[in-house]
C-alpha cells in the first residue's frame, strides 16, 4: 500500500508531538519525514528512529539550529558525530529558499548536492548508516544535469507506520461521553 | 450634505486588525473570488463537455453511475455508489458508517476493474482505502424533507412545490469532501501544475458539482422505476433552485488557523479586488445597472435564506435591514460623482451592520470582472515559505510583531478563566477536532497549536524577562515550545491576513465563524448554524447544470432570480 505525501506529513508531525516534541519542532519534523520518502531517501526507518532516539543532541535539534541561523553558508561548515544526518538535507533546502546558492553535502558513503528547489543525489546507500558521522557542507557550483524527482506516492515500512500510527495516537484526547455529546455540537436533529 | 473628496491614493486596503475578528469572519459573503465561481466560468470559457457514461440502477436507487467532465487537455469522471440506506442509519455526524451515496472524483476514464476496486473501497469511506488515481472522496444522504415528497410527486405526474424546494434548497447533503491526499486521495502538489487545478479546491468543487447532477438523475429515475406511465422530469427552474447540501462542523474550523498563508492569499486576494474597485474613478452605465440589479436578487436571497437558530436568525433580520437600507440610499445616489463606489463602501460602515457590509463588498466586485478575475490566479500558497524560522531575527523585532499583530492578545487578560475556557483536542475516536470545556474535561494535555493569542500572549512574557542573548535563535535555545508561535510570528509579519486577531478559545467563541468565513469563499450559501459548532450551506444552488453550461451560463447565477 502506498501513502499520500500529505498523509504521511500530517501522519508524522502527529507522531512527532505525541513522542514528546514540542509543536514547533513536529511540523519540521513532519515536513522533513515527508521530504526524505518523496525522495525515497528514507521510508520512515529513519525517522521512527529519529522520533525513538529524540534529545537535545539529536539531528533536527543540530541540523535546525544551523538552519535558523545560516543565510550565505560563506565557510565550510564541518560537525562532528552527527547521527542520521539525513536530516540536514530537507532543512538545509529551507534554508537556501529565495537563494541561489547551491551546496555540498557529504559524510562517510554519502555525498549530496541541493539548492532551494533541487536535490542531487551523488552517493548514498541506505544500508552504510554509520552511527556517528562527519558532516561536511561547503558551497559548489550550480549542477546543470536533471535533479532528482520527488515522487508522490510513499512507500513506508509496515511496522513503522505501525509505530507511527502509535506515537499520534498519543495526542488524541480519550472519548468520554460527554466529549462525545457536545465536542462536536450535536443537538438539532441532523437528519432531516 | 457634506462632500467628501477622494484621491485614489487615499484609499487602502482594509486594516487587518478590524477585519480579521471572528465576528467580520463570520459575516462573509460569497463573491466573484468563490471557488464554485471560478470553476463555473473555467467550464464555461474552455467549452468543457460532460456526459454520463454509465448509469446502472435499481429500482431502489442501488448501483453505481459514472459522469465525465472532459476539459481541453484531459477528463475527470465522479464514480457515484448509490445505497439504499435505512432511515435509521442516516446521519450527517462524522461518526456515520454508511451514507446513501458516496462519491470518488476520478482521475481520466475509470477502466471495469478500476470501477470493482473503488466498489470494495469508497462506500467504506474513511475505512476504505483510495490511490493516486482518486482525486477526492466524498458522501451524501438524502434529504428527509424533500427527497420522498420529490420522487412521489414526479412519479404521480406532478412538479413539486416551489416554496418547499427552495426553503430546503437541496436533495442530497454532503459530509464531508476530502481531498488533498486525505486517506490516500492523491496529493494536491502532483495536479496542481494542471491548468484547471490552479486556484484552491477546485477539484473538489467539480467533485461536488457532478454530484448535484447525479442527484438529479436519481431522483428522476426512482420516480420513472415508481410508476413508468406517469413520471414526469423535473421542471428545469425548480432544478436550477436545488443545490447540494453540505454539513460541515469542527473538523473544518482549524483549517483557518493552520494554514495562514492560504487564508492570507484567499483574503487579499480580495481585499485588493474591492481595492481595484474603490479606486474606480467613474462608474459606467452598466456597471451600475449590474450592481443595482444583483443588490434588488440580493435582498431576495436574504428573504429566501431562512434558518431556525437565533443568533442566525439575528443575523439574517440585520442583513435584510441593511439590504433595504442600502436598496433605499442607492435610490437616490449620485452614481457620477468621482469614486462613487469608495463613497458608498465608506457610508456603509457607518449605516450597516457587518453582514450588510460584507454583502455590499461582495457586490462591489460584481460589475468588475475584469478588475477582479483574475485575482483568482493568486488564491493559492506555496506553504513551505511559512516554515523557516529566522533565527537571526533580532527579539526587538520579535516583540514588535507581538505588539502590533497581536495586540489585542497582549491586551487582554489571560488568568481570566473565561478567557480559556475553551481547548481545541483531538478525539481519539473519531480522530476529528473537538472543542471542549478547559476546566471541566481532562482535554488540557491534549491541546492542538490553535490559540495564536494565549500562546503569543506567553511567549511575550517570556521574552520580556529573557536575557540570555539577543536573537530568535537564542530565545529559541531556551524556550523550544514557543518554537510554533515564533513561526506564526514571523508568518503573519509577511502575511497580513494570514492570523486571525480574535480568542479561538474564550467562553463565547463561535467556532460557526470559521466555518462561515472558509464556506463564503468556497461559494457557498444559506448558512444554518444547528447549534454554536456544525452548520449546513447550500453548494452550486441556482448554477446551469452541465448540460446547460454553454447555452445558459451566467456569471451572477449564484443570486436568485426577481419574482415576476
Amino acid at each position: 500500500m502506498s501513502y499520500s505525501a500529505n498523509e504521511y506529513q500530517a501522519l508524522c508531525r502527529k507522531a512527532a508531538r505525541g513522542a514528546g516534541l514540542p509543536w514547533g519542532y513536529a511540523e519540521d519534523a513532519g515536513f522533513a519525514a515527508r521530504y526524505l520518502a518523496e525522495f525515497g531517501l528514507d521510508d520512515g526507518v529513519s525517522f521512527s528512529l529519529l522520533l525513538d532516539q529524540f534529545s537535545p543532541e539529536s539531528v533536527l535539534i543540530k541540523a535546525l539550529t544551523l538552519c535558523d541561523l545560516e543565510r550565505d553558508f560563506e565557510a565550510e561548515i564541518i560537525l562532528d558525530e552527527i547521527e542520521n544526518p539525513l536530516f540536514f538535507l530537507p532543512f538545509l533546502t529551507l534554508a537556501l529558499g529565495g537563494s541561489k546558492i547551491t551546496l555540498h553535502v557529504s559524510w562517510d558513503g554519502a555525498e549530496f548536492v541541493l539548492d532551494a528547489d533541487h536535490l542531487w543525489c551523488a552517493a548514498y546507500s541506505k544500508q552504510d548508516r554509520a552511527p556517528q558521522q562527519r558532516v561536511v557542507i561547503k558551497q559548489c557550483e550550480a549542477l546543470e544535469i536533471p535533479a532528482e524527482r520527488k515522487q508522490f506516492r510513499l512507500n513506508i515500512d509496515a511496522l513503522v507506520m505501525q509505530r507511527l500510527q502509535a506515537l499520534a495516537h498519543m495526542t488524541y484526547a480519550p472519548a468520554t461521553e460527554e466529549s462525545r455529546a457536545a465536542g462536536a455540537g450535536a443537538g438539532l436533529n441532523d437528519n432531516d | 450634505m457634506v462632500t467628501i473628496t477622494h484621491a485614489s491614493s487615499n484609499i487602502r486596503y482594509r486594516d487587518a486588525n478590524a477585519l480579521m475578528t471572528l465576528s467580520r469572519l463570520g459575516a462573509f459573503h460569497q463573491s466573484r473570488l468563490s471557488f464554485m465561481r471560478v470553476l463555473l466560468r473555467r467550464l464555461y470559457v474552455e467549452k468543457w463537455s460532460f456526459s454520463r457514461r454509465q448509469f446502472e440502477i435499481d429500482h431502489k436507487g442501488v448501483g453505481v453511475a459514472v459522469y465525465t467532465a472532459q476539459g481541453p487537455e484531459r477528463c475527470y469522471s465522479l464514480v457515484a455508489f448509490a445505497n439504499d440506506l435505512p432511515p435509521e442509519k442516516r446521519s450527517d455526524r462524522v461518526i456515520a458508517t454508511e451514507w446513501d451515496a458516496t462519491f470518488t472524483l476520478f482521475d481520466g476514464l475509470p477502466s471495469d476493474q478500476d470501477i470493482e476496486r473503488l466498489r470494495a473501497n469508497i462506500p467504506l469511506q474513511e475505512e476504505g482505502r483510495a490511490s493516486e488515481t482518486e482525486l477526492c472522496l466524498s458522501r451524501a444522504n438524502r434529504s428527509v424533507r424533500l427527497w420522498e415528497y420529490i420522487v412521489g410527486a414526479l412519479a404521480g405526474g406532478e412538479q413539486p412545490d416551489m416554496d418547499l424546494v427552495r426553503s430546503v434548497g437541496y436533495l442530497m447533503r454532503t459530509t464531508a469532501v476530502y481531498g488533498s491526499g486525505k486517506f490516500g486521495v492523491s496529493d494536491r502538489e502532483a495536479i496542481q501544475d494542471r491548468n484547471e487545478c490552479r486556484g484552491p479546491f477546485q477539484i473538489e468543487m467539480l467533485t461536488v458539482y457532478l454530484i448535484r447532477n447525479f442527484v438529479i438523475d436519481l431522483v428522476e429515475h426512482l420516480a420513472h422505476a415508481r410508476d413508468p406511465d406517469r413520471a414526469v422530469k423535473l421542471d428545469p427552474m425548480i432544478k436550477r433552485a436545488l443545490g447540494i447540501g453540505n454539513s460541515t462542523g469542527l473538523g473544518m474550523a482549524p483549517f483557518l488557523i493552520n494554514h495562514p498563508i492560504l487564508i492570507n492569499n484567499w483574503i487579499l486576494a480580495k481585499e485588493e479586488a474591492l481595492l481595484r474597485v474603490r479606486q474606480v474613478k467613474q462608474a459606467a452605465e452598466a456597471e451600475i445597472e449590474t450592481f443595482q440589479n444583483l443588490l434588488l436578487r440580493a435582498e431576495q436571497n436574504a428573504l429566501n435564506w431562512s434558518s431556525e437558530h437565533p443568533l442566525q436568525q439575528e443575523k439574517l433580520t440585520r442583513l435584510r435591514a441593511d439590504l433595504a437600507n442600502l436598496i433605499a440610499y442607492v435610490q437616490t445616489y449620485d452614481f457620477s460623482a468621482a469614486y462613487p463606489w469608495e463613497t458608498l463602501f465608506t457610508w456603509s460602515k457607518e449605516h450597516l451592520s457587518e453582514e450588510g457590509q460584507e454583502q455590499l463588498v461582495s457586490l462591489l466586485l460584481e460589475p468588475y470582472g475584469h478588475l477582479v478575475d483574475g485575482l483568482s490566479d493568486c488564491m493559492d500558497a506555496d506553504e513551505t515559505l511559512g516554515l523557516r524560522i529566522d533565527g537571526r531575527m533580532p527579539l526587538s523585532d520579535l516583540k514588535a510583531i507581538c505588539t502590533d499583530v497581536y495586540k489585542w492578545a497582549l491586551d487582554l487578560d489571560w488568568s481570566e478563566p473565561a478567557n480559556t475556557a475553551r481547548a481545541w483536542y483531538v478525539s481519539e475516536e473519531k480522530l476529528e477536532p473537538r472543542l471542549g470545556e478547559r476546566y471541566e474535561e481532562d482535554i488540557a494535555d491534549y491541546e492542538q497549536p490553535l490559540q495564536p493569542g494565549r500562546d503569543v500572549a506567553q511567549m511575550y512574557e517570556a521574552l520580556e524577562s529573557f536575557e540570555g542573548g539577543s536573537t530568535t535563535a537564542a530565545f529559541l535555545l531556551k524556550y523550544p515550545e514557543f518554537r510554533h508561535v515564533v513561526r506564526r510570528c514571523q508568518m503573519a509579519a509577511k502575511f497580513p491576513y494570514a492570523e486571525i486577531r480574535d480568542n479561538t478559545i474564550c467562553a463565547q467563541m463561535m467556532p460557526i465563524d470559521l466555518l462561515r468565513a472558509k464556506l463564503s469563499f468556497f461559494g457557498a450559501g444559506h448558512f444554518d448554524p444547528r447549534s454554536d459548532r456544525w452548520l449546513r450551506i447550500n453548494m452550486f444552488q441556482g448554477a446551469p447544470f452541465p448540460s446547460e453550461l454553454q447555452n445558459a451560463y451566467k456569471d451572477d447565477w449564484v443570486y436568485p432570480p426577481l419574482p415576476v
